[in-house]
């Protein structure tokens, strides 16, 4: 049972660390953005990656985020008949949710990574600007799958333990 | 299967699912896996799903959103944002509801930056609702006047929605911005005027400052110094917006840029800030765009089984007066934009509806401003209004009964406002006539 | 497909890239609405089709994992957009390597450059149906373009890796910016200068924002209509072969209306005060000779098939304008030296001038 407890905490730590790296990310991005609007408006001589780079930071941010965005409880919910039922009833409820979930996250992960091994093969290479091996760029999905699939499983086991033994196996949403 | 059940299979799915309390996203992404495995093809529609959510999220025009909630994170934990309610609480907040009303301009200005919705409401969501429920308004209205303010984006341009529709029926961009502006500003109009009244009746919903309490005229002046620092972060965003050096997605990396700059001056930078505005960021970021991946699937599905098309064509077919078709047209965004994003609707009904307003004879320039309150109004409308949902993610204390009940009145204020246009379409069309002499 | 009556039924889904079109006579109205209407009407509705428009099923550069994957069956798009999974499909962009709608059908279909491009295609899954010209494409800008010298400097948009090499070669800066947003571009200033078909003026309205178009670079652009080959393949033979005559039949078709489509371009453009620029032959050339040192260059070093592409598009350009010599004046109505064309044989347009700029 503790290795579970163990798994479960180092899948949450993992998730709860993406606003580092994805805060960064995004004020890099902002701070090359700029940069090129002032070498373009008065050098005439912009970068020719930073929009390439921004448009998939953008993926990078959406897909690595769904993991954080679980671990913490902030998916948003409509709550109107939910805040009524009891915690039994509401882990029924979030038991489909997590099945919905999981059925998300395997798709992405088996056929994001079968795009990933596909585009390697073929040396695809985006377009915009970067000249990134589209493999590369397509990596966020199998792994954006992965952070929020486990941290769905998580979040099952503990909803599946609140069912059964009416309380969770260990508490992810505390800082 | 007959096609009308499908269409109420996967209505009431969703319907059912989201009033359980299924989180939002997993419902819309669930059922349109299981419907497209069913409906469209089996496997092969995995692949759609994969690569739809892709192309979604690596969007150019998306690109904006991380940018935008990243510099709305920035101005609010480095207080610039309630320094800025400050002056405007000081300046007018004798005024019964008079913060409500300089929220709905903050939220229209902030909206005209972008033309996407769902960054505005996050956006001025973030940064408005704390500095309101510190001065005692009314949770309630606090939450319809940045929702209504920020779907204002659309209708004030530049506009994406706008531009999409340009296409679709090949009309000037340029002057579908024009017919907006009209339309948006009396919107927001509209919408400080019932702040006002409702203030004025009930004042415990946006109280003044009382008599003795008010500011002098000199704690007034100063307080605009502290308007200054975000004010020109603002400034230099719709700047180089309108002087023509950023595009839109850009000058949400210049007003980031700026942002952080002036968090820096203030000496705001710590780490506990910058912590507070990765997570705020993080959260937002990781909230909106799963709602988008779901809802772009569930939106697909509605095409491909050829439900939005089965419930336009039943209009389109019923040789009907012509006011009739425009105003059964209407109704049927209004009515799927509860459902999904009426930017999609538009694109499954285009090739029906659109030759056939064409024929009737409608301008469609006006038609494009109809259609655009409809998008305004989509993102408000329960079930599914994407504002409300971000809003959530805002503030998750909120209940989204609360939520529902707050956008009711700005969604009867922007029904009006499309009855206005549909009665008077010069209130659209005035500003492009002049300018184009179309 | 399903069993009805005894005969087997087909139904084939198309995912369009474009909007939908607005009159009957456009090019993209003959290759997918005649195609597909055609098709059911000579199969006695034994195939048919479901049309979405405006990358409803999937974007447009994934598309072409869709439809190689079976999502759906057929899909209308110009295979620019494929490049970065097939990069031999770029070949369409390159700037001047066509001569008009016959010069460009006869690459395509009569000759291994032609075969070249399909067995790309092919390679990925996908079987191509038939070709849309979609009338010229040239620079559609705010200040005139009559020299490579007029592009120093400006701000142009950017379509692809291999245009921005050479667009940098000449100085222009770059602005990425989607579709959607290039008309707000242009209009604010952000934008000097883009790379469009000249059709736009008038259908994404752009008369509004450009005041220029000058000399074409892709004569015309094309784009085309493909099937996923396994959904090819279960189609029985004489569907098939319905199928090709049709793809054949609205090619022309579309090849002919692509030519009215120009004509309408330049008289659009003309009415509504957009001027187009005539070019100095001298600098026409040098422009040529980089854009082939540059782009065709760098196209050829991408992989075998494209080098070889490359050498044929050359020897058989040659041969084709040898047996057409009418059109070796192809590039001269856009040209300052340009007479008027009175002893001039080739068939640009009907009116007696033919001096576009
Ligand atoms: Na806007
Ligand atoms: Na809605």
């Amino acid at each position: 049972m503790s290795i579970i407890i163990q798994m479960m905490k180092a899948i949450t730590i993992v998730n709860k660390s993406m606003p580092w790296f994805i805060g960064s990310l995004i004020a890099v991005v902002s701070f090359l953005l700029a940069l090129d609007v002032v070498l373009r408006y008065f050098f005439s001589a912009p970068t020719v990656w930073a929009f390439d780079l921004s448009t998939w930071s953008t993926g990078v941010v959406a897909f690595l985020l769904g993991g954080y965005a679980l671990a913490k409880g902030h998916h948003v919910r409509v709550d109107i008949l939910f805040e009524r039922f009891s915690e039994r009833t509401k882990s029924i409820v979030d038991v489909i949710g997590g099945m919905f979930l999981l059925l998300i996250a395997s798709t992405l992960v088996v056929v994001g990574f079968s795009y990933v091994i596909h585009y390697f093969q073929i040396g695809a290479t985006s377009s915009g600007g970067m000249e990134m091996p589209l493999w590369v760029q397509w990596l966020i999905v199998p792994i954006g799958g992965l952070l929020i699939g486990l941290q769905g499983l998580v979040k099952l086991i503990n909803d599946i333990a609140m069912i059964t033994r009416g309380k969770p196996l260990y508490v992810t949403e505390e800082e | 299967m007959e096609i009308w059940i499908i269409a109420l299979l996967l209505f009431l799915s969703l319907l059912t699912f989201l009033l359980l309390g299924v989180h939002v996203a997993f419902a819309l992404g669930g059922i349109s896996i299981l419907f497209g495995l069913i409906f469209w093809n089996g496997l092969p529609s995995l692949d759609g799903f994969v690569l739809g959510t892709y192309e979604r999220t690596t969007q150019a025009i998306l690109t904006a959103l991380p940018l935008y909630i990243f510099m709305a994170a920035v101005l609010m934990y480095s207080d610039l944002a309630d320094d800025m309610y400050e002056a405007i609480y000081r300046w007018f907040g004798g005024v019964k509801g008079g913060l409500a009303a300089g929220t709905s301009i903050v939220a229209a200005v902030f909206a005209s930056m972008v033309g996407v919705a769902s960054v505005a409401t996050a956006a001025v969501g973030m940064v408005a609702r704390p500095s309101m429920l510190k001065r005692k308004y009314d949770d309630q209205l606090t939450l319809g006047v940045i929702m209504a303010g920020g779907v204002l984006g659309a209708l004030i341009p530049p506009s994406i929605v706008m531009i999409v529709y340009a296409a679709e029926a090949s009309v000037s961009a340029g002057a579908l911005f024009m017919a907006g502006i009209v339309p948006g500003i009396m919107a927001c109009l509209l919408f400080i005027v019932y702040s006002l009244i409702l203030c004025y009746f009930r004042p415990e919903k946006g109280p003044s400052v009382e008599v003795d309490m008010r500011y002098t005229l000199r704690e007034k002046f100063q307080s605009l110094k502290s308007i200054v620092l975000p004010g020109l972060v603002i400034l230099l965003a719709l700047g180089s917006i309108y002087l023509g050096v950023a595009t839109p997605t850009e000058a949400g990396a210049v007003g980031a840029v700026g942002a952080v700059f002036a968090a820096g001056v203030r000496k705001k930078l710590t780490f506990v800030n910058i912590k507070q505005i990765f997570m705020m960021t993080a959260k937002l970021c990781g909230i909106v765009f799963w709602i988008l991946i779901g809802a772009v699937a569930y939106a697909r599905i509605v095409t491909v089984t050829g439900t939005g098309e089965w419930l336009g064509s039943m209009i389109t077919d019923a040789g009907l007066n012509r006011w009739v078709v425009l105003i059964l047209i209407l109704l049927f965004f209004l009515v799927l934009g509860m459902f999904i994003d009426t930017v999609a609707v538009l694109l499954i009904t285009a090739p029906l509806f659109l030759p056939v307003l064409g024929a009737f004879d409608f301008n469609m320039v006006w038609f494009g401003i109809l259609f655009t309150i409809a998008v305004c109004i989509g993102n408000l409308t329960p079930p599914f209004g994407i504002s409300i949902f971000i809003m959530k993610g805002v503030a998750p204390d909120i209940r989204t009964s609360t939520l529902y009940r707050a956008v009711w009145p700005f969604v009867f204020i922007l029904l009006f406002c499309m009855i206005l246009v549909l009665l008077f379409p010069e209130i659209a069309m005035f500003v492009p006539t002049q300018m184009l002499g179309q | 497909s399903e069993e009805e009556g005894g005969e087997e039924t087909y139904h084939l889904v198309l995912n369009s890239s474009q909007h939908p079109p607005y009159f009957d006579w456009e090019p993209k109205y003959y290759a997918v609405e005649e195609f597909t209407q055609l098709v059911e009407e000579r199969t006695n509705n034994q195939v048919t089709f479901d049309i979405y428009y405006s990358n409803q099923l999937a974007g447009q550069r994934e598309s072409a994992d869709a439809l190689a994957r079976g999502t759906y069956d057929m899909q209308e798009v110009n295979g620019a957009f494929w490049t970065e999974r097939i990069p031999e499909l770029y070949v369409v962009s390159l700037m001047f390597w066509n001569y008009g709608e016959e010069h460009t059908l006869h690459m395509m279909r009569n000759t291994e450059f032609g075969e070249l491009y399909e067995q790309s295609l092919e390679d990925y899954g996908i079987k191509l149906m038939h070709f849309w010209p979609a009338s010229v494409t040239g620079y559609m800008s705010s200040t005139p373009l009559a020299s490579m010298s007029d592009m120093n400097g400006l701000i142009m948009n950017q379509t692809s890796n291999l245009a921005m090499d050479y667009h940098q070669q000449v100085g222009a800066g770059i602005a990425t910016m989607p579709t959607v947003e290039q008309y707000e571009g242009l209009m604010r200033g952000t934008l000097d200068a883009i790379q469009f078909p000249f059709y736009s003026l008038e259908t994404y309205r752009y008369v509004e924002v450009v005041d220029y178009i000058s000399l074409p670079t892709l004569n015309p652009a094309i784009s085309m209509v493909t099937i996923n080959q396994d959904s090819w393949d279960e189609l029985p033979e004489d569907i098939q072969e319905i199928m090709i005559e049709t793809s054949q039949e609205v090619e022309m078709k579309a090849a002919e209306a692509s030519k009215a489509m120009t004509e309408r371009a330049f008289e659009f453009a003309n009415e509504n005060d957009v001027t187009c620029v005539a070019m100095d032959r001298e600098d026409f050339e040098s422009m040529r000779s980089a854009v082939k040192t540059h782009l065709w260059g760098k196209y050829a070093s991408i992989n075998e098939r494209t080098e070889r592409m490359v050498e044929v598009l050359e020897e058989e350009t040659e041969r084709w304008l040898e047996a057409n010599p009418e059109f070796k004046q192809y590039f001269d109505p856009y040209l300052t030296d340009y007479s008027g064309g009175e002893e001039d044989e080739h068939n640009h347009s009907d009116d007696e001038s033919n001096h576009y700029c």
